[in-house]
Parts: structure tokens; sequence; C-alpha cells
């Protein structure tokens, strides 16, 4: 992919981490990205794969303990309660930029998510490009990190005329 | 009066549970699958559930394959159903419809915007 199609794919991520965390109540503020960010992650991180004919890669989420419990939707507080709902909110995330880049012609599967506990955080291999995202809340550093590897042919496309995915929260019935 | 039964299949508990405290308080009585395998067996063992709703990525068996593995093996069971997921496409919206759904629901969704979806599936409107 081109480097300003990395620039729209980032620039997709951060929208869809500020609008997700929105509709939950949180409001961020973006801090900026790195290619390897070593501060700011919690002890619990959740991983999400995804894979297409364009891009595949993961996901990775860290948000901290209390945003998770502020956010829970039905008021979990346990840990076992926290750990799902980071599952959930890295899946909705991946659910929002797949939404969004649909708009320009990518498409991927989702894998589902897990959750990992651990004392220190690093990480050691990477096939695709890592970009660490954070943003900053009012419940601490969100971090995200996007490690994708694009088909060197591919590029986004002119936005869809038409609307080819919901938007969050749509219902239909047919 | 019975409370209507209707059948949640989502592999995760929280999203289970947000749905879940908005069809209770609705007075709605929930059954829970948590797979798309659990949740094909959940509605075979009770043909008597008003209402389905069905998460699209999950373990094991996924909500679009429960869609046809109930319409293939169940034909009798005719429940309206629900997809209910972070999934948006709308060709896979479309895949849906052909194979029974009666509704997509994205998430994160409101849950008095669920509450309404569901009265009016099952006639309580």
């Amino acid at each position: 992919m081109r480097h300003e199609d990395w620039n729209q794919l980032n620039a997709i991520v951060i929208e869809s981490v500020t609008s997700l965390l929105a509709s939950s109540g949180v409001e961020t503020a973006y801090a900026g990205c790195a290619e390897d960010r070593v501060e700011g992650w919690a002890d619990t991180i959740s991983i999400i794969g995804f894979g297409g004919d364009k891009l595949r890669g993961s996901l990775v989420l860290s948000a901290p303990e209390s945003l998770l419990v502020r956010t829970h939707p039905a008021r979990g507080t346990s840990e076992e309660d926290l750990a799902d709902w980071l599952s959930e909110l890295a899946n909705l995330l991946l659910g929002q930029i797949k939404a969004r880049l649909s708009g320009l012609g990518v498409s991927f599967v989702m894998s589902t998510p897990i959750t990992l506990s651990a004392t220190t955080l690093r990480f050691r291999r990477f096939k695709g490009l890592p970009v660490m995202h954070a943003f900053n809340s009012d419940e601490g550093t969100v971090v995200v990190m996007f490690e994708a590897i694009g088909d060197d042919n591919a590029q986004l496309a002119a936005p869809a005329e038409e609307p080819v995915a919901l938007d969050a929260g749509e219902v239909i019935l047919f | 009066m019975t409370s209507k039964k209707i059948v949640v299949v989502d592999d995760s508990r929280t999203a289970r549970q947000q749905v879940i405290m908005a069809l209770a308080d609705a007075g709605y009585d929930v059954i829970e699958g948590v797979d798309g395998r659990d949740g094909l067996s959940k509605i075979v063992s009770n043909p008597d559930a008003a209402l389905i709703i069905c998460d699209v990525n999950m373990p094991i068996m996924n909500g679009l394959e429960m869609l046809n593995a109930l319409k293939a093996d169940h034909p009798a069971i005719q429940v309206p159903i629900i997809m209910v997921t972070t999934e948006a496409q709308l060709e896979l919206v479309q895949q849906a419809k052909a194979a029974g759904a009666r509704g997509w629901i994205v998430k994160p969704f409101k849950p008095h915007m669920l509450v309404a979806a569901v009265r009016k599936l099952v006639g309580d409107t």
C-alpha cells in the first residue's frame, strides 16, 4: 500500500477509537503514535486478528481498569467481567475500523478476541508495521497497537458513492 | 401471564449481560447460548421461544452458520431472528436476510432500540 494509504488507515484507527470511547461516555485526546511504545500499557490487554486480500494483521487494546469499570455496560466489576469487556471493546473497535474501511474497498474477516494479563509486556516479533497510538482520558491512557501487512499492489479505493455498511447502533428490520 | 422467552447467543459474556438486562427490564425471560453450536442446541430444546438474538462472529459455529443450520436441519422451527453484531457490511446483512433473519443491529446499540425491535418482532407493540 502507498504511504498515503497507511496515513489514511491510521486516521481511521484514531477516529474509530475516539468515537467508540465517546459512545461509552469517555472523551479522549489523541496523544500521538510511536513504532515502539513501552509506557502506558495496562496489565491486561486484548488482541484481535484480521485477514483479507488487501490487509491482514492484528489489533492490541490496552485500557485502564477504572475506564473498564466506568464503561461496563452491565456494571460488571470482577476481574473476569472486565477482561471480557476489554475483549468486547477490541471486537467493537475492529468492527468500526472494518466498517470504515469497507467504504474504501478493503474487506477482511475478524477473529474472535483473546485477553491476556501480564506484569511486563514486550512485543518481540512483527510481520507488519506496528503503530502504537496513545489516547489520554480522565481515566488514564488507552493504547491501541494496529499492526498490519498490506498487499504491495493494493490501494485504498476512493470513498464509495453509496453506503456499503450500516452505522454503529443502526437497527434495520426486514 | 407467562413471560415470552428469548434465546440470546453471543460468545461475549458482557454482550449477553447487556442484552439480558435490557430484555429483563422489558419483562422477557432469557436463555443464553455461548456460541453458535450451543445456541442451536438451546433453540432446539426451547421451540416455544418467541425470538432469537444472535451475534455473528463466534467461535465453534458463527451466527450465520447457526442460522443456516437451523434452517436446514430444523425447518419446523420458525422463530424470528435478529443479528446483533459489530459487523456492519450490507453484503453480510443481505446474506443474513437471505438465510431468514428478520433484523440486524450494529453494536454498540442503545438498549431501548433493541427492546423496540424485539417488541415489534414478537408482536408486543
